[in-house]
């Protein structure tokens, strides 16, 4: 099949959701050295419904910081800007789309995925004293093109499950057969829209191809954490499928069987603290 | 027929197998498609000595 643009596979790009201003603002300033305190908390402050979830987020058990968060000024001092910024992405993302309709698709079983490979990446990260907070929030919109496509092209997808649940085989493999592109290359854009980093945008593109490094990557951690949440069986789907794992990408990581348990420990115990939080 | 390969009395379709755990057929089962390509998944022998640690 010839490839596909993405963009015409999603439709219309300015039908996209966007992220709240203030999150883009926050994503923005936290690039630069000189970020105004003051003016972040106005501007986070005055979307209301973002605030309210992302203190909720700060005030749950996992952050550990039960009823000592009451705005978003006390959450940048006991979070810390990254933190927040993280809880705040996912307070967005989670509640950008519309909740959509699709044959195939489990809104449900797509949000304990992903967070559960945000979890998985973070803890990974801390393992090998990588950056967890890009960890988490790269392994939470890592299949961001699969929720856009159910949202803008619901049909599209249908086509896709339905092709997969004949031949069963591993969902990027539907998605290039029937679609030409697939939720990689479609994740990557609606990121892009979205101005996430660099970082983010290219572990969205390359999650299940890694390119070639010569240390570890955000894209090595989300292609692994992938890969574990998956084999955990954590989203409960009856017809999951562990992608395959590039060696490479394995092999740079260098992780033991004893980092691995930890990591695998800790994501489960706190998969459904943090969806309950998140309210997915 | 020699007595070191005994004839079977019914197909091997209807032999018993060995009893495998529930937990280690879904973790094939969640495996399956490099199973089926006859790959080695690092990630397969990881998540079974994690299953294993938990279970002690």
């Amino acid at each position: 099949m010839i490839a596909t643009d993405p963009e015409a596979v999603l439709g219309r790009l300015r039908d996209l959701p966007v992220l709240p201003q203030a999150l883009t603002d926050l994503l923005s300033a936290l690039q630069r050295d000189d970020v105004a305190m003051d003016e972040l908390v106005d501007a986070i402050s005055h979307d209301q419904a973002l605030v309210a979830k992302a203190l909720r987020l700060a005030n749950s058990s996992f952050y550990g910081l039960s009823g000592r968060v009451s705005s978003i000024r006390d959450a940048i001092s006991v979070l810390g800007l990254r933190n927040l910024s993280t809880a705040l992405t996912a307070a967005a993302v989670s509640g950008s789309f519309t909740t959509p309709r699709c044959r195939g698709f489990d809104l449900a079983a797509y949000w304990r995925h992903s967070i559960a490979c945000a979890l998985c990446a973070r803890h990974l990260a801390r393992a090998l004293k990588l950056d967890d907070g890009a960890a988490f929030t790269a392994g939470l919109l890592h299949d961001l093109g699969r929720l856009a496509l159910a949202s803008q092209s619901p049909e599209r997808l249908e086509q896709v499950c339905d092709y997969r649940q004949q031949h069963d085989c591993q969902m990027l493999q539907a998605e290039d057969d029937v679609l030409g592109t697939n939720h990689m290359a479609i994740g990557a854009v609606v990121a892009r829209r979205w101005r996430f980093g660099n970082d983010v945008v290219d572990a969205i593109r390359h999650h299940h191809a890694p390119l070639p490094a010569a240390a570890p990557t955000l894209t090595d951690l989300v292609h692994v954490s992938d890969g574990l949440v998956h084999a955990l069986d954590l989203a409960r789907l009856p017809d999951d499928m562990v992608p395959p794992l590039v060696a490479d990408a394995w092999n740079r990581l260098a992780l033991t069987q004893a980092q691995c348990d930890t990591v695998l420990e800790r994501t489960e115990a706190e998969l459904d603290e943090l969806c309950e939080a998140l309210s997915v | 027929m020699s007595q070191d390969h005994p004839t079977l009395d019914r197909p091997v379709e209807t032999l018993p197998t060995p009893a495998v755990p529930q937990a280690e057929q879904r973790l094939m089962w969640l495996f399956r498609d490099s199973l089926r390509r006859q790959q080695i998944h690092p990630l397969l022998a990881v998540v079974r000595r994690y299953h294993e640690r938990s279970a002690q």
